[in-house]
């Protein structure tokens, strides 16, 4: 293994939470309703069937090849020649999603907050923090995801104080339009949770490996549902007028007003989105940065990762003009690159291992 | 070697993380606490930002205060332009600092601009990051630059009065964003609450009075339609469900005897109904209260009369939602009850197949009221004060 570093189960699910919520939780509303109008609750619950199926695949692969991850995994199942194109293809296709979650980052904090800041800084700033932290391996990701998913996921709790300003109401009719439109707006949470996949790189890490696939199903229940939260919350607060937002999520922090003493939130959003993007690209680009290094059976990561950081940085400035063309790849693109990379072809390569009749190894 | 490379990498780090760029002090910021728009000639628009005056820390200004009025906390100023970004821009020519709008709280249309339509201004209220969505928005019935022109006796600033006066919610007080959602709800009409200047007293100082609310502004889309009075305002927040801590006082037996019940609470549904073509709406109110005075006769410890006393109650309640319904929805047939909405979720079928031709439908639905309202304590005396034992109606 290239990483000595051993976690335990529980930051796993730690390191999970923010790789899958962090970038996508600002908008997700308003992207669900422009399809599901005020069904958009609904689509959390049916945006678990790839998470389930990931973690499933993810956890009978490490049965059978415990120790490696999907990248040596394929090597071994479908060939040298076709693994590596595999292997290629993984680290790239990571290296890109890297790149568009950076640029999803930097939009919102210089579109929103830093208005004169060069928006190169910013992407160039949370890449090199990054990088240091996926150079201190495994461990220090998830030391830093026990200090940063908490304060993520407890500051969602604030919403709960927009409750006088909530209308019950807008959650009826309940699917007047079928549930198709609920389908279509789920697509996109589907291709989220099953980044869950990552769990293929982190599970040889565990010290407990037993518990893995537990805790791989909690963090789905968890992430499954903060979903469901902050899209209720947002459907009782806007209600009709949620599609209409950038990110629902921000104006629903500003709208916050307790007492008087409890405004002006938004700078408690930027620091959650903050700490929970730096955990997402840290995972993001240490999976890279492995990917890549057992692609090419290097005897270590670590000088790959600051190239592989500007590599992202390039990817982050490539083919995004603006903020429409973004917003048109996570819709239309985004649904369907993420699962075939994270859920087809790791199911694809079981089914081989499971005609090739391998069975579980030696342990 | 190595210690002199880490110490430049500290360094560097050290300038990144300063984040010089976009650093703002307090006193390079102009610090705007309401916003108002009216219209100028060829179609353009004058927007009037009122800037809170800093102000100079001790000096003995108090006593000073006291014998030259209410020291003046804000000022405004005034740009033109074709819209509010080219308004705002022309503005911070005559600003010497940054524009601040993180207090802004209000916002303030003139009539005649409601009365064109703002979708223009509402647009850039929503789309830019600054104003905040929880400020409140109005329409005036002056100049709205008058309204912000203010020097309140008691507060800092005319948009400080108007804000606590809606805190009070004694009109039907409208954000940005609950707004928003009212244009983009099934019924395309909104309403905000209308401004109006309080005359001054005698004795004050120029300019030394403040702005008040009274009565509502009828939105369809975009434009101004029309302005309910605030006795119909009333009515309309009964239908809304918003009464809350609210006075009511109502005529016994016809004869000028007056009863005040306060505070009422009161919980309204609406129940809409579809029987064949026939579109129907039943509100159900609930409403509980006090006695705070009793000019009758009547002595409210006795159940029989207590009962009297609640049905002319539930009369008078039924009055005003009658009145309501009569102006804004047979009159001006503008749907600002939410009726749209409560069809849509009960029969969203129908709804769907109806919906275009609901300005049609609306004045048609058929109002049925159910009030059912009861006086839960009689307050500190039992019969009625001020007249002998021998002449109250026990009985």
């Amino acid at each position: 293994m290239l990483d000595k570093g051993k976690i335990s189960a529980v930051q796993m699910s730690l390191l999970l939470y923010p790789t899958v919520l962090a970038t996508s939780f600002l908008s997700m509303p308003s992207l669900a309703a422009q399809y599901a109008q005020n069904d958009l609750w609904m689509t959390g619950i049916l945006s678990s069937f790839f998470g389930l199926l990931t973690i499933y695949v993810a956890t009978r692969l490490h049965d059978l090849f415990p120790k490696e991850s999907i990248i040596q995994q394929s090597e071994r199942v479908i060939g040298v020649l076709p693994g590596k194109i595999i292997g290629i293809l993984f680290f790239i296709f990571y290296i890109h999603v890297t790149g568009m979650i950076v640029r999803m980052y930097t939009e919102f904090v210089s579109g929103q907050y830093l208005f004169k800041t060069p928006p190169l800084l910013i992407i160039f700033i949370i890449v090199l923090l990054s990088s240091i932290a996926v150079r201190g391996g495994i461990e220090t990701l998830a030391r830093c995801a026990v200090i940063f998913t908490p304060i993520l996921m407890f500051s969602l709790l604030f919403l709960l104080l927009l409750f006088p300003s909530f209308d019950v109401r807008n959650i009826f009719p309940i699917l007047s339009h079928g549930i198709i439109p609920v389908l279509k707006a789920s697509a996109l949470p589907q291709s989220w949770v099953s980044e869950l996949f990552f769990i293929s790189f982190l599970l040889p890490h565990l010290t407990d490996p037993k518990k893995g696939r537990k805790w791989g199903f909690l963090t789905l229940g968890a992430i499954v549902l903060s979903i469901i939260y902050m899209n209720l919350i947002t459907l009782l607060l806007l209600g009709s007028d949620t599609a209409n937002k950038t990110y629902p999520i921000l104006v629903v922090f500003r709208y916050i007003s307790l007492a008087g003493i409890f405004e002006n939130l938004e700078s408690l959003l930027l620091a959650m989105w903050i700490v929970g993007n730096f955990i997402k690209i840290s995972l993001f680009l240490y999976v890279a940065s492995i990917s890549f290094a057992q692609t090419l059976r290097l005897s270590d990561y670590r000088p790959s990762v600051f190239p592989l950081g500007i590599l992202v940085i390039v990817f982050s400035l490539w083919d995004i003009p603006n903020f429409s063309k973004l917003g048109e790849h996570l819709r239309y693109v985004a649904p369907f690159e993420i699962p075939l990379v994270m859920v087809l072809i790791p199911v694809l390569i079981l089914i081989i291992a499971r005609l090739r009749g391998i069975r579980t190894s030696k342990r | 070697m190595k210690i002199a490379l880490r110490i430049c990498v500290l360094v560097f780090i050290l300038v990144l993380l300063e984040g010089c760029w976009d650093r703002t002090e307090l006193n390079d910021l102009a610090i705007v606490t309401a916003m108002s728009f009216d219209k100028a000639e060829d179609n353009q628009i004058i927007t009037t930002v009122q800037i809170i005056v800093p102000q100079n820390q001790g000096g003995g200004g108090m006593s000073g205060a006291a014998t030259s009025g209410a020291p003046h906390k804000t000022t405004i100023r005034s740009g033109v332009g074709i819209n509010i970004s080219d308004s705002l821009s022309k503005l911070q020519r005559i600003i010497p600092r940054k524009m601040f709008w993180g207090q802004c709280k209000i916002f303030i249309f003139s009539e005649d601009v409601a009365k064109a339509g703002i979708k223009d201004e509402f647009d850039f209220l929503m789309r830019h990051p600054q104003p905040r969505e929880r400020a409140f928005v109005f329409v005036s019935k002056e100049k709205a630059a008058k309204t912000l022109e203010m020097f309140p006796p008691i507060e800092r600033s005319s948009s400080e009065v108007l804000r606590k006066l809606t805190e009070l919610k004694i009109g039907i007080n409208v954000t940005l964003e609950q707004f928003s959602i009212m244009l983009k709800g099934d019924a395309e009409a909104a309403a905000l609450p209308l401004v109006y200047i309080l005359p001054k007293a005698e004795y004050a100082e120029p300019f030394q009075t403040i702005p008040y609310i009274m009565g509502t502004a009828l939105f369809k889309k975009d434009k101004m339609v029309g302005q309910i009075s605030e006795k119909t305002t009333r009515g309309v927040m009964w239908i809304i469900n918003k009464i809350d801590d609210y006075t009511v006082t109502f005529e016994m037996n016809g004869k000028d005897d007056f009863v005040s019940i306060k505070p009422v609470n009161a919980k309204v549904k609406l129940l809409p109904k579809i029987r064949g073509d026939k579109w129907m709406m039943e509100i159900q109110v609930r409403a509980t209260g006090d006695i705070i005075q009793n000019g009758t006769d009547l002595n409210p410890m006795n159940p029989k009369l207590l009962k009297k006393m609640e049905s002319a109650f539930e009369k008078d309640i039924n009055t005003r939602i009658k009145l309501a319904i009569q102006e804004v929805q047979k009159q001006k047939k503008t749907d600002i009850l939410g009726f749209a909405n409560a069809f849509h979720r009960k029969y969203p079928k129908q709804w769907e197949k109806n919906k275009d031709r609901w300005d049609v439908l609306y004045p048609q639905v058929k109002v049925t009221i159910d009030v059912t309202a009861s006086i839960l304590r009689p307050g500190l005396i039992n019969s009625p004060g001020g007249i002998p034992i021998g002449e109250v109606q026990q009985k």
